[in-house]
């Protein structure tokens, strides 16, 4: 009964053996179909664009392959490797939409900022423009109304020298002690010919300071 | 492109490699046979070094139907890799296929 045992035992292995190495033969001699199988399998991980490139680039390497296992090998690292590049690629490419999109904000500054400048620019050489004229046009004396701000700095600091080249009238308010007269800061600058009801109201408010000062 | 790359010792062994011939383009099975390093890191690798814009790679010049084999793809560094790769493998020296750090 042993000896059957054993025999049995012994024929089993023998067949193991045998399939054993007809399957570790069948799968050497397949080990390159296998191996484009899988660089296929690798480059379906990857986007559209790259599989191309990526085909071809693992299929010259498997040629260079030392042997049917380093085949394999390089297979199954290509396996492991593609799902990495296409998540460098994913990320690359979120990355160039992001960067887009910050491009067209950082245009959208950019324009903002050259209409702004265009306009401030625009607007002053129009005020040059009419100031000149103004000077050109205007008979008599011009008159120059300040906020308050820019009186009191003119009073106390610049007076005689902005007096003689602006010809202002509030000139006589040339003592630094000089409360700052109630002028309205939204009236910057204003000019008027002498005679018109601007200008009297204008002196006659003048006066009126320097009387209750 | 950025040149924030964090290397690891396969890839400071790779840029080594490249380095010896930084004029001559080389396919990743050269860089694999030479350095070691497996398809599932250098490729991966190879990838973020050239998006990095210290690799750049071009297709060998044959005609595949001709030669009856697919065109192996030929990488080599830019001037940027090289400053960068002479700047991470400076600190660096090898000694019997080992890399150790000097510092």
């Amino acid at each position: 009964m042993d000896l059957l045992i054993g025999a049995l035992l012994g024929l089993g292995a023998f067949l193991i053996g045998i399939l054993g190495n007809l399957v570790a033969s069948e799968f050497y001699d397949r080990a390159p179909t296998l191996a484009h199988r899988l660089v296929e399998l690798a480059v379906r991980q990857l986007s559209e664009e790259d599989r191309p490139r990526y085909r071809e680039e693992w299929l010259a390497h498997i040629n260079e392959c030392p042997g049917k296992i380093g085949m394999l090998l390089h297979a199954a690292g290509c396996v492991l490797g593609a799902s990495s590049i296409a998540r460098q690629r994913a990320l690359a490419l979120a990355g160039s939409q992001q960067n887009s999109r910050s491009n067209h904000r950082r245009e959208g500054r950019l324009l903002n900022l050259i209409k702004t400048r265009m306009f401030l620019a625009t607007s002053l050489l129009i005020l040059l423009v009419a100031s000149v004229l103004l000077y050109a046009f205007v008979s008599g004396r011009v008159y120059h109304l300040y906020s308050d701000e820019a009186l009191i700095r003119m009073i106390n600091n610049a007076a005689a020298r902005e007096v003689s080249e602006g010809r202002v009238t509030h000139a006589s308010l040339n003592s630094p002690e000089q409360q700052p007269l109630p002028i309205n800061p939204m009236i910057i600058r204003i000019s008027a010919e002498r005679g018109s009801k601007k200008t009297e109201a204008f002196l006659k408010f003048l006066s009126e300071s320097e009387q209750k000062n | 492109m950025s040149d924030d790359v964090r290397l690891s010792q396969q890839g400071l062994k790779v840029l080594r490699f490249l380095m010896e011939t930084p004029r001559e383009g080389r396919s990743g099975a050269e860089m694999s046979k030479a350095t070691k390093v497996g398809s599932g890191t250098l490729y991966p690798m190879l990838a973020r070094l050239e998006n990095a814009g210290w690799l750049t790679s071009e297709w060998e010049k044959i005609d595949p139907s001709e030669e009856g084999r697919p065109r192996r793809r030929f990488y080599r560094l830019t001037a940027v890799g090289q400053n960068s790769a002479r700047k991470a493998l400076g600190d660096l020296q090898m000694t019997a296929g080992e890399l150790v750090w000097t510092s």
